[in-house]
């Protein structure tokens, strides 16, 4: 049977790789495309969350990791779908803490989730992230662009944290994978606490 | 076969990347002769400077890694409950140090707890699993107050915070790595020495020898 193709460290390899030489200069908008991969790392709440509720997904039945997904790329796409309407970002940094606390200690003490409570959470998640976005005021050729790229972000860090849930969680004979996960899964609610922490310092 | 999640979760994560590779690809960048300092205020010089917290500090390398030895000794459930007690409880610590919450003795709670974990170790200590807990978490505060109120003020304290609960986790798995070794008649002897060892660096510590 061929061996799976090792997708992270090709993925890697080719980040790092030289890019290309172009005749002419970039395809327009793809540079706001990067601007928009790179800003869930500036709301660092919305990364920790995220990966959290990925982590809990990927560890649950495909049913549930179906459902719930799809709910949080739904509600994240609709939230960003209101930027034409407001101007302030709606930053709601204890919710999504709280969330990813919480959904951190679900993952440590590895317990499954009712379909419909992961679906109520990742769609709640969704929204509270979607809506602390808001574009500068440019052309929508230039917003688009932008937004896209914070969607294609927090997509790519659901999967990301779903697949490895999902590889942790498999049966095996060895104990220490699902050990690993609850172990993530603390880790991400001690980062998220320590945040909240920090947050009502000031 | 596959399940059927694990199918789902690996295609969405090759189109993901593959969408991120291709737009990468696309976008003009600079050719950089230097990479530049890792300086506190990157983000990736703030996870270091987290990361590098715990294991600057030969008492808190001293009871994680004890944690970890324990864990390993007491056997499952014990083997993943510690290492994911220890971390939320040390959380707490750290928000009580950084909203300035005074906790007495913080350096002396630390060295006890080396003392402590040593001794329990060397001794085959084979507490009830409340009991491990509760000893473990009392310590993890300490470890914790210390981290928050050592916060350099330049690092963004969110990626600090992941540094240096990464560095606790890995010197748990470490402590747990070789604790597997009480398994062989040997090394169930080894372990119980690095406990008296651990123990012993947690009295020097409180003598102010170390």
């Amino acid at each position: 049977m061929r061996a799976p193709l090792p997708v992270f460290p090709v993925a890697a390899c080719l980040l790092f790789a030289a890019p290309p030489a172009w005749a002419h200069g970039p395809p327009p908008g793809i540079g706001g495309f990067m601007f928009g991969l790179q800003t869930p790392f500036i709301l660092i709440e919305q990364v920790l969350a995220t990966l959290a509720l990925g982590l809990l997904l990927g560890a649950q039945p495909h049913g549930v990791l179906k459902f719930a997904g799809l709910a949080y790329l739904c509600a994240l796409l609709l939230a960003l779908g209101t930027l034409e309407f407001i101007r302030y970002p709606v930053r709601l940094i204890i919710p999504v803490l709280s969330a990813g606390a919480l959904i951190g200690l679900w993952i440590a003490i590895a317990r499954p989730v009712p379909r419909g409570l992961a679906v109520m959470i990742a769609a709640s998640l969704g929204i509270m992230i979607g809506l602390a976005y808001v574009p500068p005021p440019n052309h929508w050729l230039q917003i688009i662009p932008m937004t896209a790229g914070a969607y294609g972000c927090l997509v790519l860090l659901l999967t990301a944290a779903g697949g490895v849930a999902a590889l942790l969680h498999a049966p095996r004979k060895s104990l220490w994978p699902a050990v690993g996960l609850r172990v993530l899964g603390s880790w991400l609610a001690a980062v998220a606490l320590f945040m909240l922490a920090l947050w009502a310092r000031g | 076969m596959k399940p059927a999640s694990e199918n789902f979760t690996s295609r969405a994560m090759i189109v993901s990347v593959a969408v991120v590779l291709i737009a990468d690809a696309l976008t003009g960048k600079a050719a950089l002769a230097h990479t530049g300092d890792l300086n506190l205020h990157t983000p990736a010089g703030g996870f270091l400077s987290g990361f590098t917290h715990p294991l600057f500090g030969w008492d808190h390398v001293a009871a994680m890694v004890a944690v970890g030895l324990w864990g390993a000794f007491l056997g499952t459930p014990a083997l993943w409950i510690l290492p994911v007690v220890f971390p939320l409880i040390m959380a707490v610590g750290g928000a009580l140090g950084v909203l300035g919450v005074p906790l007495p003795a913080v350096e002396t709670g630390i060295a006890v707890s080396a003392v402590v974990l040593g001794a329990l170790i060397a001794f085959a200590v084979r507490a009830p699993l409340w009991i491990a807990a509760l000893i473990v978490g009392t310590f993890a505060v300490f470890h914790g107050h210390a981290h928050g109120t050592e916060l350099p003020r330049a690092v963004n304290p969110a990626v600090y915070a992941a540094g240096f609960v990464v560095a606790t986790g890995l010197l748990h798995l470490l402590g747990l790595g070789v604790g597997l070794a009480a398994n062989r008649p040997a090394g169930a002897i080894a372990v119980r020495v690095g406990g008296a060892l651990i123990a012993g660096a947690g009295i020097a510590f409180l003598t102010g020898i170390l």
